[in-house]
């Protein structure tokens, strides 16, 4: 009897245990989820923003460059209508025609840990970026010859020479905590993945290729955020980036043309559509015997139905440049030569060049065949499908043109050495519109060379009256239409889906979130 | 025996030193390197990309930059990755585990499935249920993960909705260990459905190759039942060969799937890859060739340590 | 429809020669010849016809440039095809080489080979085809010699193992004894086993190089578009699942149904490794100990000797186990 009760109870006990473990396990699966905190803002995304260093080199379109925006202020805010207001820096002088700048700091601006920003803060980032050792990006910073905290509260830069750019560019950086950093790898610290600025919101938590979450700093100097969470959700599909809108599990996606239809059917989803400064454009390498006669650079331009492609193509959501500007820019001058088209035109200069239509359609001129390889990266899908209709158009004239997609590093490396016929890609001014390093004589993007050009450079970065610099980059762009610098071809609409319950979104041409402490759920 | 594994494990680091040797060797003659990804096009000029060649270490010869990389190595520093400006085997492993969770699952399930559904249509050969799963396998494997995958999704996420669509969890709620299970469910089908229905074709023909042999014949003319001979006698015989196979897909899983990882926004090492690839960051492409030559080469070594006490008559000569 | 895998080598040929397999044989070789003869135009585009459903016009409906689906499908499983065989062709080559190399001259070379093989299989092998496309512009060219020397290592050891069946065979034994040099052996009893065996691999590495070439291309790494492939237009096809199914149905149906009608032929083989190729690895038995079961190949008797059956290794041998 006792023998037979000896074993039965501990077979017993492990039955129990199991149960309850089991139980339990089940019980913490499908039992009720914890509290959710107030409505997060979940932000859709294709791609892993990367480093969330302000010192990194990281593009300027979303997401990439939005937790920076988030989470590190920078001195000014670039502005909507391209001016520059107040942020980390409340006031700050210009003097020494323009090669010095002395910012002065607001009080109350502090980082995430509580420690004010100071002037010893800014030295520390301007000094860190130029740093060659930490490998960061020294954007907008080239020009700085020397910065020194004044006062605690008073940085002042003294530049190489007058630029308008710095203010804009080097203004729109993240600064850094030097009480933090000070003495730290900075290419490698694992402060990189605990960053702290002084930006409205602060990282809580990140979990990589998944999401990176954000919570609203409290007090903050520029009025606390009305959104008290925004999270970052990864997702490298976008189908999944649709089901998702539609789902309603995320609130906010860059969406493209092709996606609309889907889009617009989604109840609580608007789409917002932001002109932007980027545009795409095909640069010919003037090395090329070809394209020295502007006659060939005409007749290609008009070859190619630019507004039939706008229209089909992107939908519409976008249009036609002539130049180097668009109109989100505002040196964007309206008034340049224009290349409609007129392929009848374009043969007729083509004939007129002494190219002559060969048995296959495409046209030669002693023994040599009208044809060249447009270099694109392999990540330009739109780019692509855009040349794969200008490539049909320019072959009913008698041009021969030929796709080539590249891996970015080898297009890259190509573009460097100079190996190309053409190149296609997507330029963005920016902040700026100066764009001196395409464009100047012995510049390294195709060769185009016009003194008079050079000299309308030279002086736009010497003046810092807007009016008086739009009119200079007005004339630029009027003398690159003329002279056919580049095949200029479109700009697209950014096409931002957005939750319709979401308020305070208001467009930006270069960063959506520039005012992210403002929006607001509800009407 | 330990004559065996000390020549296997000689064989393995043998094996991993020409593997990062051909890795290293390549992606230095790959043109455009970080430099030029790190600098952008726009702010590009020699003497920058000298500048950033140098703090890297690229303007160096091939032979030393390996020799400082394996002396690094050893000293367990595995580089640091441009790109994410982090040690390059902490980028890599903060993403392993998700790679392994998948990969380990997909693996179990798959040879579950296709162990059982091999065992199954062989038992009953000729049988329509047989043609049924024959074909049906033939069907899976000929279908592309990405077709299958985004099938999937259209059925269980869209239409019937009972099925999140993508993400290792509900952002917030990471610890819903219920909310996490059913977030497995879609991509670990997918990823293991190839590979099931292979091993299932490739069970029943070995099933069926061993119980026409003599030996089963004979076990059954001696009474064993179809069952027993079945399980004891045909499975252990077929099991070596199966085992070999498996030992190859756990390793093909553990590498990462980029299919799978890219349409269920599932953070691992496939997607790392080429991403990796495309920005030239070097590092983590070597860790990441680190772990692809480990994990192949460990499990074949599992498998045929498996197999050698499974069958001791396939000792190596 | 019952023989996929070992134990249907002659069930294979068999149905290669039945009239299931001339059909699928003959409709690959109409997939690939006839798109050079009909009037096809995959590259027109047509601003005014983006993204149609299938229609009247367009039987398979057209893309986000306007080109017709139908056109481009045909023409993509040319290219499609056309790759697979020269990796097909590649790999059967190399490993052929290898493989026979190493059955013949054992020892050192073999051992050798052994390691090489070993070496390739632990290459991961998508890794090499990133590697190759970040050194050498993407195109048909590469994509065939990367599908072909990441996939002969299979084709290797088959063979190698086959040779080395056939070393151990009676009849070969016989043969020498009876005065016969080594390359008439080989002409005369081991060519005909060779190359049923080769036939074979062949169809099953067809059919992972359609799978190889839509995985890489799909990636990115393959043909450029343009030009169509089956892969790469499932790729184009990605982002426009939800606005246009057509475009990811029609390539992914081609690929599916293609590959289950070679499987029809008993080709069944799995996509990543060919399972029964790898055994030999753990079979490295003795000449005379011809294998016990029957993972490797049935052979059938040379011509000239007719063996009889009971002097066929597998049956014997299995005899022996049974003991």
């Amino acid at each position: 009897m006792t023998a037979a009760w000896r074993r039965p109870p501990r077979r017993l006990l492990g039955l129990c245990l199991a149960l309850a473990g089991l139980g339990s396990v089940l019980a913490a699966a499908w039992g009720p989820p914890p509290a959710a905190p107030a409505r997060p803002l979940v932000l859709g995304s294709l791609e892993e923003p990367g480093s969330l260093s302000p010192l990194a080199d990281l593009p300027h379109h979303f997401p990439a460059d939005a937790p920076q925006t988030l989470l590190f202020d920078s001195l000014i805010q670039y502005l909507p209508d391209g001016g520059v207001g107040p942020k980390l820096a409340q006031r700050w002088e210009v003097s020494a025609g323009g090669r010095v700048l002395t910012f002065h700091l607001t009080p109350n601006a502090r980082f995430h840990d509580g420690r004010p920003v100071t002037a010893e803060d800014v030295r520390f980032t301007v000094e860190a970026a130029s740093n060659p050792a930490t490998k960061s990006s020294d954007e907008g910073f080239e020009a700085v010859e020397k910065v020194e905290a004044i006062g605690p509260q008073a940085v002042r830069f003294t530049l190489t020479r007058a630029t308008p750019r710095f203010l804009s560019e080097g203004g729109s950086r993240g600064i850094l905590p030097k009480h933090l950093l000070e003495g730290r790898d900075l290419g490698r610290d694992p402060v990189n993945r605990q960053p702290v600025g002084s930006g409205a919101y602060r990282l809580a938590s990140s979990t990589p290729g998944q999401s990176i979450v954000f919570d609203a700093v409290p007090d903050h100097y520029r009025g606390s955020p009305k959104i008290g969470r925004v999270v970052f959700k990864i997702l490298p599909d976008q189908n999944i980036v649709l089901t998702q809108l539609r789902s309603g599990e995320i609130q906010y996606a860059l969406v493209e043309p092709r996606d609309l239809p889907v889009v617009e059917k989604i109840q609580g989803v608007r789409v917002l559509e932001v002109p932007t400064t980027r545009f795409y454009d095909i640069t010919p390498n003037f090395q090329r015997p070809y394209w020295e006669d502007r006659r060939v650079r005409e007749a290609v331009l008009r070859a190619m139905d630019r507004e039939a492609i706008v229209k089909r193509l992107l939908g519409g959501r976008g249009q036609v440049v002539h130049s180097n500007a668009t109109p989100a820019s505002w040196a964007y001058n309206p008034d340049v030569p224009r290349y409609g088209y007129d392929p009848a035109r374009a043969q007729a200069l083509l004939a007129e060049a002494g190219w002559l239509a060969a048995s296959d359609g495409i046209r030669e001129k002693a023994g040599q065949r009208l044809g060249f390889a447009v270099m694109v990266k392999n990540v330009d899908r739109t780019l692509e499908q855009v040349l794969v209709v200008a490539q049909q158009q320019l072959k009913q004239v008698g041009v021969e043109m030929r796709i080539e997609r590249l891996e970015p590093g080898v297009f890259t490396s190509r573009m460097r050495a100079g190996q190309f016929d053409a190149l296609g890609r997507i330029w963005n001014p920016v902040y700026d519109p100066d764009q001196s390093v395409l464009y100047r004589t012995g510049n390294r993007y195709g060769g185009y060379s016009n003194p008079e050009v050079d000299a309308l450079l030279a002086k736009g970065l010497t003046v810092s009256d807007r009016a008086q610099r739009r009119r200079i980059y007005g004339d630029i762009q009027r003398l690159l239409a003329g002279d056919i610098a580049r095949f200029y071809l479109y700009t697209e609409n950014e096409l931002h889906a957005v939750a319709a319950d979401l308020a305070g979104v208001a467009p930006h041409p270069v960063n959506l979130f520039w005012n992210l402490n403002a929006w607001a759920w509800g009407r | 025996m330990i004559a065996f594994l000390l020549r296997r494990s000689v064989e393995l680091l043998l094996t991993l030193g020409v593997l990062v040797l051909v890795v290293f060797v390549v992606l230095r003659l790959a043109p455009g390197g970080p430099a030029q990804v790190l600098l952008g096009p726009d702010r590009y000029t020699p003497a920058l990309e000298a500048r950033v060649n140098h703090v890297l270490g690229l303007d160096r010869s091939l032979p030393e930059q390996m020799g400082r990389w394996v002396r690094a190595v050893f000293e367990g520093e595995l580089g640091v990755s441009y790109f994410h400006r982090r040690p390059a085997s902490e980028v890599v492993l903060e993403r392993l585990g998700a790679t392994l969770l998948l990969g380990g699952l997909a693996f179990a399930l798959s040879l579950a499935a296709g162990v059982s559904v091999g065992v199954l249509a062989a038992a009953r050969q000729g049988s329509r249920l047989d043609r049924l799963l024959s074909h049906g396998a033939v069907a899976v494997i000929a279908t592309p993960s990405f077709w299958l995958g985004i099938g999937l999704i259209l059925l269980c996420s869209v239409w019937l909705g009972i099925l999140p669509s993508a993400g290792l969890a509900p952002i917030g709620r990471e610890g819903d260990l219920g909310a996490r299970l059913r977030h497995l469910v879609l991509p670990v089908v997918t990823m293991a459905a190839s590979h099931a229905a292979s091993l299932a074709l490739y069970t029943r023909s070995a099933v069926l190759s061993v119980l026409a042999s003599d030996f089963v014949r004979t076990a059954r003319a001696m009474g064993a039942s179809t069952r027993r001979v079945l399980w004891r006698h045909t499975l252990s015989a077929a099991a070596v060969p199966i085992i070999t196979v498996a030992g190859l897909t756990l390793a093909h899983f553990l590498e990462g799937s980029i299919v799978v990882e890219t349409v269920f926004g599932w953070p691992g090492i496939g997607q790392l890859t080429t991403a990796s690839v495309a920005r030239r960051d070097y590092p983590v492409l070597l860790v990441i060739s680190l772990w692809a030559g480990i994990v192949v080469v460990t499990a074949n070594l599992m498998a045929d340590l498996l197999t050698r006490w499974m069958d001791p008559r396939t000792v190596e000569e | 429809m019952s023989c996929y895998g070992a134990s249907g080598f002659c069930d294979i040929r068999r149905r290669l020669g039945s009239r299931w397999g001339r059909a699928v044989l003959g409709g690959l070789l109409l997939l690939l010849t006839l798109p050079s003869l009909l009037p096809l135009d995959p590259y027109r585009v047509d601003l005014e016809a983006i993204l149609i459903a299938p229609d009247a016009a367009h039987w398979l409906g057209t893309d986000e440039t306007g080109r017709d689906l139908l056109a481009r499908l045909l023409v993509g499983g040319r290219a499609t095809l056309g790759i697979a065989l020269g990796a097909t062709l590649v790999a059967m080559a190399l490993g052929t080489l290898v493989g026979a190399l190493a059955g013949y001259r054992r020892g050192v070379t073999d051992a050798l080979l052994m390691r090489l093989v070993d070496f390739g299989l632990a290459f991961p092998s998508l890794f090499a085809v990133l590697l190759v496309a970040s050194l050498v512009p993407p195109g048909p060219v590469p994509l065939v010699l990367v599908i072909g020397a990441t996939s002969w290592m299979a084709a290797a050891r088959l063979v190698r193992a086959s040779v080395r069946q056939l070393h151990g065979a009676v009849y070969t034994e016989a043969a020498r004894s009876l005065g016969a040099s080594a390359g008439r052996v080989i002409r005369r009893h081991h060519l005909p086993n060779l190359a049923g065996v080769l036939v074979v691999i062949g169809l099953v590495q067809f059919s992972r190089s359609i799978l190889a070439e839509a995985t890489v291309s799909f990636l990115g790494f393959g043909v450029q578009p343009p030009a169509p492939t089956w892969g790469n237009l499932l790729m184009g096809a990605q982002t426009s699942v939800f606005t246009a199914p057509w475009l990811a149905l029609a390539p992914g149906l081609a690929i599916t149904l293609t590959l289950t009608a070679l499987a029809s032929l008993g080709i069944g083989g799995p996509p990543s490794r060919l399972p029964h190729l790898v055994t030999d690895t753990h079979h490295h038995a003795h000449p005379e100990s011809a294998p016990e079961d029957s993972h490797h190949l049935p052979l059938r008797p040379a011509p000239r000797l007719a063996a009889p059956a009971d002097l066929a290794p597998a049956a014997g041998a299995a005899r022996r186990a049974a003991g």
